[in-house]
Order: structure tokens, then sequence, then C-alpha cells
């Protein structure tokens, strides 16, 4: 199951050497390898799907020329036409006056994430018996449970990057997760609700899952309608609040939109961004992150880096490109061609979930179930999304609502965030809390 | 290709596989980014891979590799079947493929100019085009991004039954993206431009200006329109928006796979009245109004015509030769996997809204007050039918008059109750596809697929508004 980062490494030497023979300047080259079992029920039937995707991506710079090709195959006959093929951009496109150069080898320490043999050792057989017992519960919690599907996957990732400049890494990583989504009879259609677990730590027991999906789809299945355009506090589940966060900070830290003023927090380092109330982390170093490497995709080690800090905007997320024409640190977020976060994680407060709502006479409370958020406008932070599962506290009470929109302009909102929860879930997107949050218009 | 093919079907028949389906791919990516008035980025991509799907007493198992010698053959065949085995244990119900007379054959498509005939030095001039044009007629102007992309490429298939077939793809798409700042405010559009072809789109069908100049004259007009207000009106939906909703919010719940597990809330409602006269709706392989191309799916199935919808009645599913066997026993030709990494599922070809008798030039006056929905940056979903769809821009119409322009507007709602609403369907049927974009399915994206549908006059659509 688990490859020798030797052999990465010793395969790129020998790309890098290649390359540079045939009278590039510069060379970087990636190879990665991934295994994977995904399981899927839907209703009766039931698949499994093997993954083993390989893949082999080269830069070579002429100057300031840089060239880029990919293949799928670690064939040395494909290897050798993608070098060919770069080399050929390389050659017809123009200087790029903003290439610097590919990344530096700096010191700095940093590790992989967790890898568990436990998880490592997940076999198929493992991994049906976890969905079936999953959907089995979901469906056996509820006589008003009429669908329930699920997935377990467990995948394994190694790459290695080198260049010119003398970097030759690799890193490995593996996880798990486990999903199970339900619809419920409603009284007019149907109401859906989903749950699941993910780790890179150890193999959990999935007990619950099914019926906490189904206890997400029967708390909807009444709901009443919000009259007019209203403006609630609103408290978001961690869950929902990592969604729109990693779409709009994961766009708009990034230092290559930054350079081109595509950002909204372009001239905004030191300035003020959000209220006191929010502190924001991307950890890459974060040892169970499912975005945990030892470095990033060109190289550069991950790092923890703060960006914003008691509403202040203190750091850009970087790769080479953009740190070396606009003179910041590698903070490593390279994600080949752009810069991504790994891990976001908000500093939080004191109180769980259910004390956040609390903490409110009247508030609107979303659980799950956003719409369109990938759709928000990440440049500009407009957003207006379809919440399909919201609830109103009232006097004391959680009563599901029909589906509201919410609207507003995610930058400006920070600088109104009431309160975070202590919460934290590990999610695909980070390690995040449950959040307060007010001046978002809900219409319904 | 076809010999590696056979080789993985008589390897699977030889260990003991009930039924097994091969297929191969090769296919090649350009894409070139223009920022800052210089082209940024060229890079360009191949895949290439064997894959095996193996049904085996009722589960189903997919495995692949990028490795043709035999050994790794073997190897992929060995995994699927085992997973297959295992997967068998907890199966209730088996999936079965339905019987079909299979068509084996070449399916080939003749583009006047190959993508691999034409110098890199003529796709650069597109982004250059499009940049030049934009940023003389765009006001206030932080940033023009505009890429091109072309894919080319052939599947290869063989199955158990001794259908085999090849397939060509050609996809070519040109994107620009404009964005402004205007009091502080960013302000953005973008339009796009695609089709399944070769090279001669560019040079034969699209200018290229003409292009540049709506994408930067509809951002000016942004600038100074004002939000969408929030709330229930009368509406006209453009084309390419009545698409994303054919495609969006109703062809993913006549999908098999969710029908048979009750996840669609049209799972059990064949024959029944969903939605207006007006509502008609079809998934094609080869529509003569355009679109993707696709005479034979990935699994050797012959697509055709589907009538979904017919005058507001559910008359029928996409199916995959599992889901038919379980639904009703129709082949449609909808089983697809984005690429060799995937086996087949359900999925679209090309769903639209079929046109009707209303004549386009009509439309305003037949709206005659109300908000005229434009194109879309997208949207999403639920399987309850809930969807919530952006629009790139929108008019308010007074008395038949545009008389004001709208930002992005948020259309939500349920689409049963948006079908029940479909008031008209006009006569200006234009079916859209493109490199750029796609649809998600079970971690399978981009998927190329067509959409499209007339001009939709609606008699009442929930507005979502970016702001009150």
């Amino acid at each position: 199951m688990k490859y020798d980062k030797d052999f990465l490494q010793s395969l790129n030497d020998t790309i890098i050497k290649k390359a540079l023979a045939k009278g590039v300047d510069s060379v970087e080259s990636y190879i990665s390898i991934s295994e994977g079992i995904n399981i899927t029920t839907k209703g009766p039937f039931i698949e499994a799907l093997n993954s083993n995707p390989t893949e082999f991506e080269i830069k070579v710079a002429i100057g300031k020329k840089v060239g880029i090709a990919s293949v799928t195959s670690l064939e040395e006959r494909q290897i050798e036409e993608t070098i060919e093929k770069a080399i050929k951009i390389a050659k017809i496109i123009p200087e790029d006056k903003d290439f610097i150069k590919f990344a530096e080898p700096i010191r700095r320490a940093s590790n992989d994430g967790i890898i568990s043999d436990e998880i490592l050792q997940l076999s198929s057989d493992d991994l049906v018996k976890m969905v079936i017992d999953a959907t089995t519960e979901s469906k056996k919690a509820d006589s008003r449970i009429i669908s329930s599907t699920g997935i377990a996957n467990k995948s394994y990732n190694i790459f290695s990057v080198a260049n010119s400049n003398g970097i030759n890494e690799a890193s490995e990583g593996a996880g798990y997760y486990i999903a199970v989504a339900v619809n419920a009879k409603a009284d007019v259609g149907t109401s859906s609700g989903y749950e699941f677990l993910v780790s890179r730590k150890k193999v959990e027991d999935v007990t619950g899952l099914g019926e906490k999906a189904a206890e997400r789809a029967l708390e909807f299945i009444s709901p009443e309608k919000l009259e007019g355009a209203v403006k609630y506090p609103l408290v978001f589940e961690n869950l929902v609040f990592s969604d729109i966060l990693s779409v709009m900070m994961g766009y708009t830290l990034s230092a290559r939109h930054v350079m081109y003023k595509e950002s909204y927090y372009t001239d905004k380092l030191g300035e003020m961004v959000a209220n006191k109330n929010f502190t924001l982390i991307d950890d890459g170093q974060l040892p169970e992150g499912l975005s945990t490497t030892k470095i990033d995709r060109e190289g550069v080690p991950r790092q923890k880096t703060i960006v914003i800090d008691k509403g202040k905007l203190v750091s850009f997320l970087t790769d080479s490109y953009s740190a070396y024409k606009m003179n910041l640190p590698l903070t490593g977020n390279s994600s080949g061609n752009a810069v991504s976060p790994t891990n976001f994680r908000i500093e939080g407060g004191n109180k769980g979930f259910q004390g956040l709502i609390e903490s409110f006479d009247e508030c609107v409370v979303i659980k799950t179930n956003l719409l369109g958020v990938g759709h928000s406008n990440s440049q500009t932070g407009d957003f207006s999304i379809l919440a399909t599962n919201p609830l109103l506290w009232q006097k004391g009470e959680l009563k599901p609502l029909r589906p509201v929109t919410l609207a507003g302009n995610f930058y400006k909102i920070l600088h109104n965030v009431l309160e975070v929860g202590n919460d934290y879930r590990l999610l695909s997107d980070g390690y995040l809390p449950s959040v307060a949050i007010e001046g978002i218009t809900i219409s319904s | 290709m076809m010999d590696k093919l056979n080789f993985a079907i008589e390897y699977s028949n030889k260990i003991g596989a009930e039924f097994a389906e091969a297929r191969a791919e090769d296919a090649s990516r350009m894409q070139i980014t223009l920022k800052d008035g210089e082209i940024k980025e060229i890079t360009m991509d191949r895949l290439i891979g064997i894959g095996i799907k193996i049904i085996h007493k009722g589960a189903q198992a997919y495995s692949f590799t990028s490795k043709f010698d035999k050994d790794s053959i073997k190897q992929i065949v060995e995994q699927a079947f085992k997973a297959a085995k295992v997967a068998a244990g907890s199966v209730k119900v088996p999936l079965k493929p339905l019987e079909y007379e299979g068509k084996s054959g070449t399916y080939s498509y003749n583009v006047k100019t190959h993508f691999d005939k034409v110098e890199p030095e003529k796709k650069k001039e597109l982004v250059i085009r499009f940049y030049n044009t934009a940023k003389d007629i765009a006001k206030n102007v932080v940033q023009i991004t505009s890429s091109y992309g072309e894919l080319f490429g052939r599947r290869y298939f063989l199955n158990s039954d001794g259908i085999n077939y090849s397939l060509d793809i050609f996809l070519t798409g040109l994107n620009g993206r404009i964005l402004s700042k205007v009091n502080g405010e960013l302000i953005a559009h973008g339009e796009s431009e695609g089709a399944f072809a070769g090279f001669e789109y560019w040079t034969d069908v699209i200018s290229i200006e003409k292009f540049a100049t709506e994408a930067a004259t509809i951002l000016n007009k942004k600038q100074k329109a004002k939000a969408a207000p929030a709330g229930k009106f009368r509406a006209l939906v453009e084309n390419r928006l009545a698409g994303v909703l054919a495609h969006e919010s109703f062809g993913h719940l006549t999908e098999g796979d969710f029908v048979m597990s009750n996840l669609s809330p049209l799972a059990n409602k064949l024959g029944e009245k969903l939605g207006s006269e007006s509502a008609t709706i079809i998934d094609e392989g080869t529509p003569k109004a355009g679109g993707f191309w696709l005479p034979i799916d990935d699994e050797g199935v012959r697509t055709t015509k589907t009538v979904l919808l017919d005058k507001g009645v559910l008359v029928g599913y996409l199916n995959s030769r599992e889901t038919a066997t379980m639904l009703d026993k129709k082949l449609t030709g909808n089983a697809r996997a984005v690429s060799i990494r995937f086996p087949p599922i359900p999925r679209m070809k090309n769903t639209y809204f079929a046109p009707s008798d209303l004549k386009t030039e009509e439309k305003l006056e037949l709206l005659k007050n109300g908000i005229y929905a434009v194109k879309t940056f997208g949207g999403q979903v639920e399987m309850d039918g809930n969807f919530m769809f952006k629009t790139a821009y929108a008019y308010k119409v007074e008395n038949g008059e545009i008389t004001d322009m709208y930002k992005e507007a948020i259309l939500t709602g349920n689409i049963l109750d948006f079908l029940k609403n479909i008031e008209g369907a006009f006569n200006d049927l234009k079916i859209y596809t493109s490199y750029f974009g796609g649809c998600g399915k079970g971690g399978q994206y981009p998927l190329p697929v067509g959409l499209g549908g007339p001009h939709l006059l609606l008699k009442e659509v929930h507005f979502g508004g970016e702001k009150t």
C-alpha cells in the first residue's frame, strides 16, 4: 500500500537532469501516486471503485518563459514526451515578467500529518460493512425515512517535488470518510439530511452516524414560513460555516489574486478586515488536518500562518510565483499553478453550538444544506445563498422554517462576528467551530 | 487499443467474472490563459488509461490503470473482480445490465480543422483578441482574464457481449472575464463561448470581437445597475438560463440511480402531471440544434432523444443498462463516465426545454411587467427539488419595455412549482456546450454536457435578491 519516497525522489532527480540536459534554464518536476477504495450504496445496489491514479507534471523555464505539461502516467515514454511538450511551450510562450524563479529551498522544519496504519489497512470488506451498517441504521431510525445512500472512502497519496534549485522532497498522507444521506417523507414533498465522519487518525465507530443523518432530515418535515425579509442574528453550525469561509477566504487570501488586484483584500494588508472576535489561521501542520502535508506542491515546507489576527489582516497565502514577485514570505500554499489554503482554523470562544444559540432571544440557525455557496462572488464577497434547512430560535424553542435566502457581503459581515464557538469539528476545509454573526438579510 | 481491451475481457472471462466492460481513453487538453494583458500560462495535459467494470453476483466494481502492459491489465481485472465479490456479499437486489442489441462501430466526428494542425500562435491570438477589444470598451477595469481551452481524443469500448466501438471527442471554449472597480465596489462580468467542434469554430463561426464587445458592454451597464429586488415576479427566462434549469433542477432528478434509490422526488411518478402544458423537457444525444455530440454512451448503448417531461407529464427517466432493468426497461444511452478514472453512471446528454410557437420577437410584450433574467453563473439544487440559480444579470420590464438593469439576481424555489408556472415557451431553441464548465456528480467532474432551451415565460418566480 505505501510507496517508497526514495523511489519517487530518485525518479524526480533523473527527470530534472534529463530536462536540464535538453537545454532549459530551470525545471520543476512533480510526481504523484494515489490509491483509493470507494464503496457507494444507492438504494439496493452497491458499487466499488478502486482507483490508482498517477500524475507527472513538469514546468520548464527558458529565461522568463515557462512551459507546463502533464500526463497521467509514469511510464518512461510518456515522461519523455511530456518533457518535450513543456519545452515546446516554453519556446513559444511570451516572457512572463512576473515569473522570478522556481522555489528555492528554505530551512523550516515541517512534518507529514498523522498516518494511521489502521486506516491504511482498511479493506473493501471493512468499508462495505461500514457503509451498510450506517445506511441500515438510518433506515431503521424512523419509518418516515424513504431513502438512504452511503459512501465509504479510503485514500492514500504520496507525491514528490524536485527542482533545479535543489529542492527534492516527498510527502504522503492517508485518510478515510464515511457519509450517509437520507430523504424523509415531509408534510409537503421530502426533506433531506446528511451526516459524515472523516479522519486520518484512526478508524472510528460508525454507530450513531445513520441515526444522526435521519434526525437531521426529520427535524424539517413540518417547516413554517418566515414572513418577509428580516435581519436576525444567525448561528451557523460548524460544518456549514466552513463551506462559505473556504470559498471566500480561499480566493481572497491568495497572493496570486492580490497580485492581479482580483482580491477584495488587495491593498488591505495591516487593516482591520474583521472585528476583534475573528482570528483566522491557515494551518498546514495540524497533525489531523486533511490537507496537512510536509511540503506544498512545489516542495516548500508547509507552516501555520495566522492570516487574520483579532480582525487585522496580517498575511496572505503565497506560492513562489506570488511571493517572489511581491516580496512576501513563502507560506507553503502552492497547489500547482494556484495558491490554496490548507486547513482553516478560527480561534474559538467558550460556548458550544447550543450555547451560541441560547445567547440570543431570537436568531436563525443554519445547520446543513446551503445551496449556491460555490456560486458566490468571491471577488466582491457578495453572496446570496439558499438555506434549505433553517431553524428559528424563539422563546426558547427551535422551529424548522421553509427555505430562506441569505444575502450579504461576506467580507463586510466579518466585522459583525458576534461570537465564535468552541465546538471544533474536523472538516475537509479545516478544523472549525460554529459561528454567530449578524448583518445578513434573511428572506423567504 | 482494441487488443488491450480484448485481453482485459478475455482475462475477466477466464477468471470467472460474470460480466465485464473494458474502456480505454486517450485525451489531450491544451489551455491558454491571459491576464494583465499578457499570456500567463500555456498548459498541455494528456490523460490515458484503461479501466474495467465487472458485475459479478449482482455487485459492481471498477478499477483502472494508466499502464497498458498485460500484467497491469491483469492486475486491475483481478482487483475489480475481488472487490465485486466482496460487495456481492451485501447485495440485496442484484444489479443486472438490461439485455440489448448493441451496435459496434467507429463513431468519427469530422472536424474541418483539427486542433493538432493549428499553430499555438493562432490559439494565443484568440485570448489576445478578446483582451484587446474588451480593454478598449470596458470602463474602470481592474483585470481582464481570458482563457482558451481545447480537448480532443478518442474513447474505446468492448464488453462481454462483444459490443465494441471507438468514439471521437472535440471540445473547445473561450472564457472572458472582466473585473472592474467603481466607488470601491468590485463589479465583474464574464461571457463564454464554446462548441463540440474543431478549431474552425473560431475562424468560421464566432467573432471574438463581437463576443468581447458584448462582455464589456454588459459590464459597463452592470456598473450602473441596481441590486435585484427580492420577492415574487412574473418572469422571462433566457435560453442559457432555461438550459441550466432544465439540467440542474430537473434533469438530475430523472437520473435512474437517484430514481431507483428513491432519492429523487420523481420516483414512482411516471405518468403524473407535474408541469404546465408548455413544459416539455428533452435529453438527446445528437440534437440538430447543436450541443455536445454523443451518439453512443459508455456502456455501448446508442443514445436516444429521450422525452422526460411531455407537456407537463413525466414520461421518462435517464438510464444506464442497470437502472433500466430496475425502472422502465428503456435504454436511453445515459451511462457516462467523466474519464477512464471512473465507471459510467446515469448522467445527462443534452438537456433542454422544447421550443414552442411563441414568437421570440414578442417576448417582452408578452412578459409585459416583470423581470427578464439573462444567462447564469450557475446554481445548485437539492434532491428534493429546491434550487438556487444566479443570473448573470437581469432587466426590469415595464409595459413590455426594458426600463432598468439589475446586477446578478437570484432565482430560488422548487422545480415542481417552477414547472407549473411556465406559461409559454418561445420558438428560439439554442443548445450550448463548452470545453469550460461541465456537470458534476459523484466526484465525476467536469463531464461535458449540452444544455439549453428557448426563452420561457413564467407566471411567477421567486427572486432572492442581493440585498433588500
